[in-house]
């Protein structure tokens, strides 16, 4: 009978097409699993350039030292702007601890007093630009108690095949926290540095490209050194590269304590 | 307040100011010219503030706020840990707010140029060694202790400008003052200990201008209708019997940072005195010394920060109500102060603040409430891309119901430009702390200029 050999065929197909996707999300939590765990080191430093452009091609630049240090899974960013003289002596701080509380500061010149500031919601946006503060602490790793995995094939990109790796995001709380319902990314083989990430806001509609356009291997770890990120919704961009990038194995933890911000640029050798 | 002499009490800048600038500048120049030798001085950065401030009052639209601002400013590296930092500040205004009144700065702190209405002064010059934990700081400086936004409980260790009352952008508005500063870590505490010896104290408004007191609380009790005498500061150059100390202990325990503090030096806000000469009465503003003890505690909580902070003014200096005009006492003061900031939902940011000033009462009435209530609320967000911000706050005495409301609109879409639209709107009953200055409520725009 037909209606018997149609049914027990699409049974089959589902049978087989099930343990394919088992397949597909195992590999995509495993590759997600490497990037989490490329290497990190204990210091870099470099000069921050970002470039805010409108959607009218109006653009905004500024210029800051970034001090960035990954110790135990503890990740401290420290941000002292130095362009333009409206911001310049403005610098940033906070502490990324994996368990237990999350902490950042702000020193504002004209205030003359360090501020705590209250645990921004991972999706905010980080002093105007296109990264948010997930963007900023994640460094371009995917969280796996965010994501559901799923690893689909390679494509070509730059001439070489590369990975791909989707993810959504596990609930629709987490969704709204970080800002992204699901995201595709194109992960360099030799690096496990995404090159281009596509990100989809909680609603599913497309939000934000990132593009990674140079990559630098600074202490045994893999850095993005230029990358830009292009808002599809409001059609502004941020564009960031970074000068002089370069490991610091000894750098003084007091330049990430909350009161040195007060203190101006650090001269870090 | 009451018109004060032409002059004041206080003697005009002279030579014994003019030298000792004079013999710093030689230093600091002959200092820097052999570092330089040794190419070890590195200009690390200049700058160039400009701002111009208007407004109008709501009332009948006459001109309240039209002041110039321009701050240059520079910061040398000298050497292994040593950084000079110098700000000067030129002003010209020509409005019903005015500059202030220098009468109760000191001879070392006054503007060199002090026209009418111009002004170009010293804003900042400070000499700073940086080795380790340790920052030692010299020079003309602030000491910004304390928490809470623009709530003084804790934060009265530096003098302020009282030309603006509170309505400037950032509260308070601090005067530098000469002497020396010294932070370090010991033993997991943050010391930081200041002695200024500057006896400049708070800055008043000048007589006459939109916001000399006029309500009797802040004119040792007396209406703004009573007869004027002349007002005169009292001597503002001793330079040791007139310093200010204090020392501060912090400490981050289990994610709270705690703080313990203690200053001694004369109070920053004016006691009233009579007295006569042969010129006859007047009335003489004097700051005598008090003590204050202090602790401020900080907690992040997620979305959510707590500010808690309380002090103790065992010798407050205050007016009271007797026979004889501005009679005064020492009383018991206690000051507590609670602060949220909230990270709201749809990108809003909340500030909340609730503070209570209680000075004992004693067996005789004092001329100011014995009890003051506060309440601050700010809420803003930014929006594309923070190019552009809302704000409203609203600063009130709860205890009397009177305040100010604080619209305002920034625009930032330039990288040196930045236009602010706001307003002041006050409100209450005339012989309150927001209330006296209900017919000051101004509409302005401020331009602020950064190279």
């Amino acid at each position: 009978m037909p209606e018997f050999r149609l049914t027990t065929a699409l049974l089959i197909l589902l049978a087989l097409a099930f343990p394919l996707q088992a397949d597909t999300r195992a590999e995509g939590t495993a590759l997600a699993r490497q990037i989490l765990e490329r290497p990190a080191n204990e210091g870099r430093v470099g000069t921050m350039h970002f470039r805010l452009v409108n959607s009218s091609n109006r653009s905004r630049e500024r210029a800051a030292l970034m001090v960035h240090s990954e110790l135990d899974a503890e990740v401290r960013v420290a941000i002292y702007f130095t362009a333009p003289a409206a911001i310049e002596g403005t610098a940033f701080l906070s502490h990324d601890h994996p368990e237990g509380t999350d902490a950042t500061w702000l020193y504002l010149p004209a205030t003359e007093r360090v501020r705590r500031l209250p645990n921004s919601e991972r999706g905010d946006y980080f002093m105007g630009t296109d990264l948010t503060y997930g963007d900023i602490r994640d460094n371009f790793k995917f969280r796996l108690e965010d994501w559901h995995f799923s690893a689909p094939g390679t494509v070509e990109h730059n001439g070489r095949p590369h990975e791909v790796l989707r993810g959504t995001a596990q609930t629709a709380a987490i969704a709204r926290e970080l800002g992204y319902g699901a995201f595709e990314a194109v992960i360099d083989p030799e690096t496990l540095f995404p090159v281009v990430v596509e990100f989809a806001d909680p609603e599913g509609q497309p939000l934000k490209r990132v593009s990674i356009a140079e990559q630098g291997l600074v202490g045994g770890a893999w850095t993005a050194l230029r990358f830009s990120v292009q808002q599809h919704q409001t059609g502004h961009r941020t564009e960031i590269h970074f000068e002089n990038m370069r490991h610091a194995p000894d750098l003084d933890q007091r330049v990430f304590d909350a009161n040195a911000l007060a203190y101006g640029v650090p001269r870090i050798r | 307040m009451p018109t004060s002499t032409p002059g004041g009490g206080q003697p005009s800048a002279g030579p014994p100011r003019r030298r000792l600038y004079a013999l710093l500048l030689l230093a600091a120049v002959g200092w820097i010219w052999l570092l330089n030798a040794e190419a070890r001085v590195e200009l690390s950065n200049a700058k160039l503030e400009a701002e111009y401030w208007g407004g109008v009052t709501t009332d009948d639209g006459s001109a309240a706020l039209s002041r110039f601002t321009v701050k240059p400013s520079a910061r040398w590296r000298l050497g292994d840990g040593w950084q000079l930092e110098v700000v000067l500040r030129g002003e010209y205004a020509s409005d019903d707010t005015g500059l202030g009144s220098l009468e109760t700065y000191s001879d070392l702190s006054r503007p060199f140029v002090d026209n009418t209405r111009s002004r170009l002064e010293l804003d900042r010059a400070t000499l700073v060694f940086r080795s380790g934990p340790t920052v030692l700081t010299l020079g003309k400086q602030t000491v910004p202790w304390g928490l809470l936004d623009g709530i003084q409980i804790t934060d009265r260790f530096d003098a302020v400008r009282r030309r603006d009352f509170v309505l400037t952008d950032i509260r308070p508005d601090r005067l530098a003052r000469w002497g020396f500063r010294l932070r370090s870590e010991a033993s997991g505490w943050r010391v930081d200990t200041a002695l200024l010896l500057d006896p400049t104290v708070s800055q008043q408004p000048a007589p006459g201008t939109a916001f000399s007191p006029r309500a009797a609380r802040l004119r040792g009790g007396l209406p703004a209708t009573a007869p004027d005498l002349p007002v005169r500061v009292s001597d503002r150059e001793s330079y040791t019997d007139d310093a200010t100390f204090g020392l501060r202990l912090a400490r981050t325990l289990g994610g709270v940072d705690v703080s313990v503090l203690s200053l001694r030096g004369p109070d920053t806000e004016p006691l009233l005195v009579f007295a006569t000469d042969s010129a006859g009465p007047y009335v003489e503003l004097e700051y005598p010394r008090r003590s204050l003890h202090g602790f401020t505690l900080e907690r992040g909580q997620g979305g959510n920060v707590w500010r808690v902070e309380l002090a103790y003014v065992p010798d407050q200096p205050v007016n009271i109500r007797a026979p004889e005009p501005f009679a005064k006492d020492e009383r018991r003061r206690w000051l507590a102060g609670v602060g949220l900031d909230w990270n709201a939902p749809a990108g809003w940011f909340v500030n909340a603040q609730l503070a209570l000033d209680r000075i004992n009462r004693g067996s005789t009435d004092i001329t100011r409430p014995t009890e003051d209530v506060i309440g601050t609320l700010r809420v803003q967000r930014g929006f594309r891309q923070e190019t552009w911000r809302v704000r409203g706050e609203l600063l009130g005495a709860l205890s009397d119901g009177d305040g100010v409301f604080r619209p305002a609109l920034d625009w930032r879409g330039h990288d040196h430009l930045t236009i602010t639209l706001g307003a002041d709107l006050l409100f209450g009953d005339r012989d309150g702390l927001f209330g006296q200055y209900q017919d000051e409520s101004r509409a302005w725009i401020r331009l602020s200029l950064s190279l």
